[in-house]
């Protein structure tokens, strides 16, 4: 896992490809160090956020 | 801006182990690792007593033993309050890597470094070893002490990049611990542990990666505590099973210590991703840790007690533009560190430094450039005013910490007896760190004193009964052994009466047994040339096997002082079974292969445990001789080198230099000792000069009197006295008819053919040494002799008179033989004298000192370099006291 941006959270793999975080983090993204870290935070946040939405969507 | 293109990141890996390592290689578990060992030099590193890391790490970055640097424990009194604080960047009183380079104008990173509280302010960026531990829950603010990290405009960025353990998911804990759900972590507080480590790693490596990505640097060092506190937590699960331990919770955390080194290995492969290729880096670790047969099952009743499970050696990998390619390099110490980062930014080393320049990585290595010592170059090294204080909240938490990771006890409750528990242990580390630096006397003082405050406590007189016996004061030795017999008696008393217990103790654990003491009584007969006496106590020892390598050792020693070599053999075997790095064993084991003429398999020996232990005299010495035996003279050479280097006072190398280089190498130019000498004179110049330069390896030059008993010799003492030379003797021996002017001798002389060590106390005093003792005197010493030549018959028949005279024979009654005995011992003693280039003698007719005595003072005031009173000497001679002229 690398990632060549040094102020993207978007996670690249040897070729390239952007690679999905998971919502849960993973070790591999602990290991590639703050970077990994603020992209499963993200991650997590877009998901909360999202659920919140949801959450709010149903309560209205 | 950084200075220079020169980089080079230091990771340290706290008990990092190749023993775990080399197995996850093999499996291509490691890729990173394999990577950093393939593309530089790798080996075990050494490391130094005791082993506690805020000591160890501090030596790291100053090259220093801790009695140099100042960080001595754990913990410290506090001088700003009643209390005690953690050890602290205020603690260490030399400069870190990191203050040298800020003089000389190079940026840092430092990381969580222990310790490095509060952070320094360095030209670049530090976070301190406060910065990763969460000491409160998830849903609490979680401050970050004030100091953390330097500089402070970074601190609200850097906080936010830590990693809080109740963060992690299943996810993060199954890679380690597979079978997570079958865990109630209710009642099992183990998972709770294990996050809590992998949070901090992943904290620290989040800061560490930031500061690589987000600033300029020429240094950057990160400290990594994580694999040092997954192995105390969790190595007795590991691989294979221990007898005893309940198959469940073998099978629930089997998987995590490969699994922590697996994610260290993945941490390690960011980091690689992230430098260039002209970036150096060092992969370090401060010991190692017992993950096999040698783990601890119970600790001992003893503070710091989680240290006993560090095993000595820990690793060290380095790679970048000119260091070596996939090669093990040998004799790397902690001390060493420091100045190897110095010298790959060119700058000089300070003498005041007690390790060395890894040249040996270096494919072309360059000049090492030296200075008296940093500590006294001015200028801003980015380090703590002294008069600093440091938060007294902080220190709790961090203590806080210390005790939950086992390291320390629950400070007292009465502030007073907590700041003297902190004061004792850290001189009774002080001390320990001086017996690791051979420092025994200073370390004899230091026990002194805390053995006088706490008569009762048996770590104090073990080690003092060591540092006794290594200064062979083997009275006091033994009688420390005395005193920490009836010690440990009262200590397993106290122990089993102990109404609140906070640690399970096993009273045969505490603090040691009764069978250490016989293995220390045993060491001091083997040290006093005693081995049956010491095998009859050796032998009678019934010790369990995981527990007593060195029972082995001392037998093998005692099968080499006998001569028995296929016996030591053995012996040495059985103790490499138990502990295959056991350098002491391998090198007896070397020695008794080397004896039995096995030279190759003696080198094989012998390399392993220089291997493990670079500053190992006598292996470079029994190495050197094998080599000779084998004809690699110029290899055996350089090992006699090396081992003089490490010790002077191995007199017997110096004979093997000038043997080799005589008769051996023809080529005085391919040896390190040219350098000293002339290019331009002849090969016999040369070797010459050579030998005049080993000789002046030796610790100084001694005069001694001698012949046969009755030659004259104490005629001779008597006129050097005269002649202004002070005498080393006991006075013991009073004047009496058969030498009414007195002996002049010293009782420990009588003793040289079983104890040397008196010499060391010679200095430039004369000795009087009868001719069968001189073959004895340690080749560690040039000799100036003075000897004594009578005639045969007239020595006897002087010798005859004066047992008369004593009632030790009967008038009339000879003894047979003497004449052939007296005339080997003196062809011996020619033989000697001609074989041996640290001697030079003399020889003085008794009759000619009796008809001229001022020629012969003239000839022996030239011999001993022209500062006596020949007049004076000459004056002395009384040719009344010649009365058996035959």
């Amino acid at each position: 896992m690398q990632n060549n941006n040094n102020n993207s959270p978007i996670i690249k793999d040897k070729e390239g490809k952007n690679i999905e975080v998971p919502v849960e983090g993973s070790i591999g993204l602990l290991a590639l160090g703050y970077k990994g870290l603020m992209a499963w935070r993200m991650k997590r946040k877009e998901v909360g956020d999202s659920l919140n939405q949801k959450e709010n969507e149903q309560k209205k | 801006m950084s200075k220079k293109n020169k980089k080079v990141l230091l990771i340290g890996w706290d008990a990092a182990d190749w023993q775990v390592i080399h197995p996850l290689m093999d499996a291509g578990k490691m890729p990173a690792m394999e990577k950093l060992v393939n593309s530089g030099v790798m080996g075990n590193i050494s490391t130094l007593e005791p082993v506690l890391s805020p000591m160890l790490w501090s030596s790291i970055t100053t090259g220093k033993y801790a009695f140099k640097h100042g960080v001595h424990g754990f913990t410290e009194p506090d001088p700003n309050s009643e209390s005690i604080r953690p050890v602290s960047s205020l603690s260490r009183k030399a400069k870190g890597i990191w203050n040298i380079l800020n003089q000389n104008g190079y940026k840092s990173n430092v990381i969580s470094w222990w310790p490095s509280h509060p952070a320094e302010p360095i030209n670049g960026v530090m976070v301190s070893n406060f910065y990763q531990r969460a000491n409160k829950s998830i849903d609490k603010a979680w401050e970050m002490a004030k100091g953390t990290v330097h500089p402070e405009s970074l601190a609200e960025t850097i906080a936010a990049l830590r990693v809080h353990p109740q963060e992690l998911t299943e996810a993060h804990v199954k890679p380690f611990i597979p079978r997570l759900a079958e865990i109630n972590q209710e009642e099992d507080k183990r998972v709770e542990m294990f996050c809590k480590i992998l949070a901090d790693t992943a904290s620290v490596h989040s800061a560490g990666t930031w500061c690589i990505e987000n600033t300029e640097w020429d240094f950057s060092a990160i400290y990594f505590d994580g694999i040092d506190h997954f192995s105390h937590g969790f190595m007795k699960y590991h691989p294979p099973q221990l007898p005893g331990l309940p198959d469940t919770h073998f099978q629930l955390y089997k998987d995590i210590i490969n699994g922590a080194y697996i994610f260290h290995d993945m941490i390690l492969e960011r980091y690689l991703q992230l430098i260039d290729e002209d970036t150096y880096i060092i992969l370090v670790s401060d010991h190692g840790f017992h993950s096999d047969h040698l783990r601890l099952t119970s600790l001992p009743h003893e503070p710091a007690a989680p240290a006993f499970e560090h095993r000595r050696y820990g690793i060290f990998c380095m790679s970048g533009p000119g260091i070596k390619k996939d090669e093990t390099l040998t004799g790397v110490s902690l001390l060493d560190i420091a100045p190897t980062v110095l010298h790959l930014f060119g700058l000089p080393i300070g003498e005041d430094m007690d390790g060395k320049v890894l040249v040996n990585a270096f494919e072309e290595p360059q000049k090492i450039k030296l200075i008296d010592s940093w500590e006294n170059v001015a200028g801003n090294s980015g380090m703590h005013p002294k008069e600093m204080a440091e938060s007294s909240t902080d220190a709790k938490n961090a203590i806080d910490q210390l005790v939950e990771l086992g390291y320390i006890d629950r400070p007292d409750e009465n502030a007073e007896k907590a700041r003297n528990n902190a004061y004792q242990e850290n001189r009774y580390n002080l001390a320990q760190a001086y017996i690791g630096a051979n420092k025994h006397q200073e370390a004899i003082d230091v026990l002194l004193e805390l053995h006088q405050k706490s008569p009762d406590s048996s770590r104090f007189t073990l080690k003092l009964s060591d540092c006794y016996a290594e200064l062979n004061m083997n009275k006091e030795a033994r009688e420390m052994i005395q005193v920490s017999k009836e010690n440990i008696t009262k200590e397993r008393e106290a122990v089993k009466n102990a109404k609140n217990k906070k640690r399970k103790v096993n009273p045969e654990n505490i603090p040691t047994d009764f069978k250490i003491l016989d293995l220390k009584e045993a060491k001091i007969l083997i040290d006093e040339n005693k081995p049956k006496e010491a095998l009859e106590i050796l032998t009678k020892l019934d010790v369990s096997v995981s527990k007593a390598p060195n029972l082995h050792l001392h037998i093998g020693r005692c099968y080499i002082l006998l001569k028995k070599w296929k016996k030591a053999e053995e012996h040495f075997k059985t103790s490499l079974n138990i502990d295959p790095h056991k350098a002491t064993a391998l090198h007896g084991l070397g020695t008794a292969l080397l004896r039995q003429n096995k030279y190759e398999e003696a080198i094989e020996n012998f390399l392993l445990a220089i291997e493990h232990i670079y500053n190992f005299p006598f292996a470079h010495y029994h190495l050197g001789e094998a080599l000779f035996y084998i004809k690699e003279y110029e290899a055996a050479a350089n090992a006699f080198e090396v081992c003089l280097s490490q010790n002077p006072a191995i007199g017997k190398a110096r004979n093997w230099l000038i043997e080799i280089y005589s008769n051996h190498i023809q080529k005085p130019e391919n040896s390190a000792m040219i350098e000293k000498v002339e290019i331009e004179n002849s090969i016999e110049e040369k070797i010459e000069e050579q030998k005049e330069a080993i000789k002046r390896k030796a610790l100084g030059t001694i005069t001694v009197v001698s012949g046969l008993p009755r030659s004259g010799t104490s005629m001779m003492m008597q006129m050097l006295e005269q002649g202004g030379m002070e005498i080393f003797t006991d006075k013991k021996r009073e004047a009496d008819e058969s030498n009414p002017k007195g002996y002049y001798e010293h009782e420990a002389v009588k003793g040289t053919m079983k104890n040397n060590k008196w010499v060391n106390e010679v200095g430039d005093k004369a000795v009087k040494v009868i001719s069968q003792l001189l073959t004895s005197l340690p080749a560690r010493y040039n000799y100036k002799i003075i000897f004594m030549e009578r005639e045969l018959n007239e020595v006897i028949d002087s010798q005859h008179k004066m047992l008369t005279r004593d009632g030790k024979i009967k008038e009339g009654e000879y003894r047979t033989g003497l004449e052939i005995a007296f005339k080997n011992n003196l062809e011996k003693i020619n033989f000697w004298a001609t074989k041996n280039h640290h001697v030079e003698i003399l020889k003085i007719p008794y009759t000619a000192v009796i008809e001229n005595p001022k020629t012969q003072a003239e000839k022996i005031n030239e011999f001993l370099g022209s500062k006596l009173d020949t007049n004076k000497m000459a004056a002395v001679v009384d040719a009344k006291l010649y009365r058996s002229k035959v």
